[in-house]
């Protein structure tokens, strides 16, 4: 990938609420970058779901939000300091959820990687992660 | 900054019509738990949610409907949705839920439809 035009990282407060005003700035860097609205609106919902669960692992009194845009991608990491994450092992089950059989909840990572483009996640020196790359064409490459 | 959520119930005979506003997150639970107590009580058959364009549903919002659902199933209850943005309804497709309640693309349609 290209030289990053633009890059930055914001500091949050690891308290309920905060989750929203990360990604209303990540929303804003995407507007200025060139996605489409529709496009904003997805990557409005993995960078939440992804700050809820920096929130949720947190254990210190911030998270924060690193952003790198490219010309072709925009780049997003959420890292928070604490235990690693524990991942599901399997995609979540609507018709399990449905029937008692699971609990209703399960969906953050599911929506951030089916909503972003690359996602990877990773825990080294205490510190969490999560890797979210948003392709400008979405089109033009596969989800992983 | 804690997210600003608030829900609206009304009975109308045998229609409980959820109306959200803002933010529907976990923190929504005893909102909804409420809310669904009454419309039981009312003995409602048919449950409308209906939101707004600028309405935000987390994933644990979410998880709050789906447990709504799951109730009002065992209950013979039918859920239907308007009001969604289409990303919204993009989420609900792109999970399934779909399959279990019907999105309907204006209030008008959907008083029609579940009184039909």
């Amino acid at each position: 990938m290209e030289q990053s035009s633009d890059s930055e990282e914001l500091r949050f407060l690891a308290k309920s609420g905060e989750e929203a005003l990360a990604r209303e700035d990540i929303a804003r860097v995407a507007a200025a970058a060139g996605f489409e609205p529709e496009r904003i609106e997805e990557i409005r919902t993995a960078v939440n779901e992804a700050c809820l669960n920096a929130l949720e692992h947190s254990d210190s009194r911030s998270f924060t939000v690193w952003y790198s845009v490219h010309r072709t991608a925009l780049i997003v990491e959420v890292r928070n300091s604490g235990q690693p994450f524990r991942m599901p092992e399997s995609t979540p089950d609507l018709a399990a959820k449905m029937e008692g059989e699971q609990p209703p909840r399960g969906w953050g990572l599911y929506l951030m990687r089916r909503l972003c483009n690359r996602l990877s996640m990773s825990h080294k020196g205490g510190i969490n992660v999560i890797h979210m790359e948003f392709d400008v064409h979405p089109a033009h490459s596969h989800r992983t | 900054m804690e997210p600003v959520f608030d829900l609206q119930t009304h009975i109308e005979g045998a229609l409980a019509l959820l109306t959200f506003q803002g933010e529907l997150t976990g923190s929504a639970e005893d909102a909804l738990t409420q809310a669904y107590q009454k419309l039981a009580l009312a003995r409602a058959t048919n449950i409308l949610l209906q939101f707004h364009e600028k309405d935000y549903l987390n994933s644990a919002g979410i998880a709050l409907l789906i447990a709504l659902v799951s109730q009002a199933r065992k209950e013979k209850r039918q859920v239907g949705v308007f009001g969604l943005s289409n990303h919204f309804q993009k989420i609900f497709d792109m999970i399934g839920l779909t399959d279990y309640l019907t999105i309907y693309q204006g209030e008008a349609e959907a008083r029609r439809l579940v009184s039909a």
